[in-house]
């Protein structure tokens, strides 16, 4: 009887889809709300200060007048229409849309991208170190013209125009809201007035913001589209996946790895990850003092490192082995360096070459205390095992980690590292090391790494004007950085964003890392 | 012997004193016997990370793909050495301290005491945290940082059994006689006034290890790839439901650890407790 009742109510279910499907065959309803997670609550709004994952919110408000194409680090127009370069490559004169308005109904202009590049300079914080080390004046020439007048050619200037910090336009019309001459930082902190596709509505204080579409954003609205964002916080990456599961959420930013390993499983759940990779991880070796200023050394743990089973088993094939110091994806990888692969005979003859056969030492390591750090350094202790080298560790948050290398006295053997760049150059990621930033030290002897001879080479690229001796300056430096082994150079991670099946349109760029282009996405009803 | 035959006729505390022996030979002869003996430092086999448990591993394998049941049984000795120390060093520093404040009096008792009062107005975990992050993560901080909140709670106690004891008629007598009050403290005194630290001390190994599994666990105590009860627990939460073998079994080992000791602390309470001992003789 029972079974009966089943099959008939089975078959009253199957019939109701049928003609559910007779009667719509396409337009799938939608949801109008998009509801992410994430573990970080933006600390400001303000795009001139922005310089961490609150991006993820004011980009979707703000924007620049360039964008990145797709997935890739070409630069293409956005609020602007087109630009041209001076043959002396020191002036960037671009051309603006003349049908954008802000949120507030003021008009977009060269004016307002002046007082944007202005305000964001005298700030002076941020991203704005690197406007300021090259932009000499930004002029107004027409109402839809301005022009980028550079202290010296810089081939990285249209990446850094697009890139997502410090260069979005704000309206002019935020200087109402001035007190005591903060050029309206206090209000832009927590309020917005952009030109983008959303708005921000609500911000309740650790919980979560709410921004809603901007009715007359001047791309207009395609059909399939997400009308409402809401952006919870949720410190606990646990939390964030078992929601996922559930479906409270429909996705979530810096969850942890192994709960994306787990996600990756879940009929429910897609991961997606970015095609290329502009972060990577690698073992910074501190070649100026303890055992590691043996070159020797160097080169064993190099030999040494289960590249395979770290990119393989740990990460579960979500990064792969680095080739150079300079991840696939940047500008300025180069894909023929050479790379080193495990060989733990080898490295054992190179320990026994320096005097060390069976090991014998120790070393200290210190470390960020996340899910990724944790895990290259289990593997770094368990190769050092192998070795015959035992490691005494310190996890330490990166500011701690930075004024850890900052001396000898307190500097360790090993940093587990990793970098991302703030925009796509070479020089965003290797001109770090010719002021010897991330590689400590805040007197010379104190630096991990002294090559003054690649300093000169990449001091020379950054302002290299063209492109083909650029690349070969970058080339050579990135060659003495490898047979230097002052860092292993382990994997360029693939970041990977979950999501319900359900949401579509996601294009994963890895320079607008942990956040959404939400305009272009959309999310069918279940 | 009657103390013996008295805590052995109590079944609990009989099962709690055998599981502690077992422990104990666990502690010792583990590195011997236990399959994949390696697996306690930092060896590695990430080809089988996340197996289930097996008749190869029988606990299964972490996310390093190291041998659960090794680790656990070789963490014993991490958490029974970490018990011990504890325990003496806290009560060595408590008693010194307490029996000093009970049996001088006046100014050295109050200040003392009142030292004894700072401490124990914070709870004793948020204490350890906080002393073990200012020292830096490691399993010696650690150690250090739990010692330097458990002594007030003996230095209280001796405290009072010395006031008690010290009016007594044989203090009494031995200082007529002219013996010097160290003496009369290390000879009669604190001879009469350890039962209950015994007691105290036994009942404190469980909740030390509990503590140091605490702080290990939220990445204050013993470091990767040390095989410490807590940080098995700690890196295991992550792997929980899906691979909950990861965490479930050297959580169980906690447990069983901490209720073999409340056990037994239980029983020689019992015994030695006069106030509970009367019904008995």
């Amino acid at each position: 009887m029972r079974r009966k009742a089943m099959s008939l109510i089975l078959g009253v279910m199957v019939l109701a889809a049928m003609s559910g499907c007779a009667r719509q065959p396409a337009a799938p309803a939608l949801e109008d709300t998009l509801i992410i997670g994430s573990s970080q609550e933006p600390t400001t709004l303000d795009p001139a200060i922005v310089y961490d994952g609150s991006d993820r919110i004011t980009r979707l408000i703000y924007e620049s007048l360039l964008d990145y194409v797709g997935s890739t680090a070409e630069v293409q127009a956005h609020l602007a229409t087109d630009w041209r370069v001076s043959p002396d490559g020191k002036v960037y004169t671009f051309e603006l849309r003349d049908d954008v308005q802000f949120h507030d109904g003021t008009p977009f202009n060269a004016e307002a991208v002046k007082f944007s590049f202005d305000r964001m300079t005298k700030i002076a914080k941020g991203m704005s170190w690197a406007f300021r080390m090259v932009l000499a004046e930004v002029k107004v020439t027409a109402e839809y013209t301005v022009e980028f007048h550079l202290k010296k050619p810089y081939p990285g200037f249209l990446g850094m125009v697009a890139n997502r910090y410090a260069a979005p336009i704000i309206s002019p019309s935020i200087m109402q809201h001035e007190k005591d001459g903060d050029l309206a930082q206090g209000w832009a902190h927590d309020n917005a007035i952009g030109t983008g596709p959303y708005k921000l509505v609500n911000w309740t204080k650790k919980q979560e913001l709410t921004l809603v579409k901007n009715d007359d954003y001047w791309r207009g609205w395609p059909q399939k589209h997400i009308s409402r964002v809401v952006y919870k916080i949720l410190p606990d990456s646990a939390t964030q996946r078992m929601m996922l599961e559930r479906g409270d959420i429909h996705t979530a930013t810096h969850i942890g790895i192994d709960d994306i390993i787990v996600l990756m499983d879940h009929p429910e759940i897609r991961i997606e990850p970015a095609p290329t990779s502009n972060f990577n991880w690698f073992l910074l070796l501190n070649t100026q003092k303890g055992v590691f200023a043996d070159r020797r050394l160097r080169e064993a743990l190099s030999w040494a490192f289960p590249y395979d089973e770290t990119v393989r088993h740990v990460f579960r094939g979500q990064a792969t082995q680095s080739v150079g110091p300079v991840p696939f994806g940047v500008p300025g990888h180069e894909p023929d360096l050479f790379q080193y692969h495990r060989d733990l005979d080898r490295a054992k003859a190179l320990m026994a070459a320096a005097g060390y056969p069976n090991g014998g030492f120790k070393v200290t390591i210190t470390h960020g205390d996340n899910d990724w750090a944790r895990k290259i350094l289990e593997m770094t202790i368990s190769t050092l095992g192998e070795l015959g080298i035992t490691a005494e560790t310190k996890p330490l948050v990166w500011g701690a980690m930075l004024d850890n290398m900052a001396s000898q006295d307190t500097a360790p053997d090993i940093v587990v590292a990793d970098w991302w760049d703030d925009y796509p150059d070479p020089d965003a990621f290797l001109g770090g090391m010719a002021d010897a930033f991330w590689w400590g030290g805040r007197e010379a002897a104190d630096y991990f790494y002294v090559n003054p001879e690649v300093q000169d080479l990449l001091g020379e690229a950054a302002f290299e004007a063209d492109p083909a001796r650029r690349v070969d300056l970058y080339r050579r430096a990135q060659e003495l950085m490898v047979a230097d082994c002052p860092g292993v150079w382990i994997m360029d991670y693939l970041y990977a964003t979950p999501f319900r099946k359900n949401v579509y349109g996601y294009v994963a760029n890895p320079y607008y890392i942990m956040s959404y282009n939400v305009y272009g996405m959309w999310i069918e009803a279940r | 012997m009657r103390t013996l035959r008295r805590l052995a006729r109590n079944r609990l505390t009989l099962l709690g004193f055998l599981g502690l022996l077992a422990l104990i030979a666990i502690a010792i002869t583990a590195p011997a016997w236990v399959p994949f003996p390696d697996h306690g430092g930092p060896a590695r086999d990430v080809a089988n990370r996340l197996q289930p448990p097996g008749p190869v591993h029988r606990f299964g394998t972490d996310d390093f793909g190291r041998d659960i049941f090794s680790r656990v049984c070789l963490g014993a000795v991490i958490s029974l050495r970490t018990g011990v120390i504890v325990v003496l060093l806290a009560s060595t520093l408590g008693v010194t301290l307490g029996a000093a404040a009970g049996f001088a009096g006046g100014l050295v008792d109050e200040v003392i005491m009142r030292i004894t009062d700072a401490f124990l107005a914070i709870p004793s975990l948020v204490l350890a945290l906080a002393i073990s992050t200012a020292l830096g993560a490691s399993l010696t901080n650690a150690l250090l940082a739990i010692s330097l909140v458990w002594w007030p709670w003996y230095a209280r106690l001796i405290r009072a059994q010395v006031m008690a004891i010290k009016e007594q008629e044989f203090v009494e007598s031995a200082r007529s006689l002219g013996m010097g009050p160290f003496l009369i403290l290390t000879r009669h005194i604190l001879p009469n006034a350890l039962a209950p630290i015994l007691v105290q001390a036994s009942m404190d190994f469980g909740y030390v290890i509990l503590t140091a599994a605490s702080l290990g666990f939220l990445g204050l105590g013993a470091q990767p790839p040390t095989p410490e009860w807590g940080l098995m627990v700690s890196v295991g939460r992550k792997f929980f439901p899906r691979w909950w073998w990861v965490a479930t079994f050297p959580g169980l080992a906690i447990f069983l650890a901490v209720l073999c000791f409340n056990l037994v602390g239980d029983g020689l309470r019992e015994v030695l407790d006069p106030r509970l001992r009367k019904q008995d003789a």
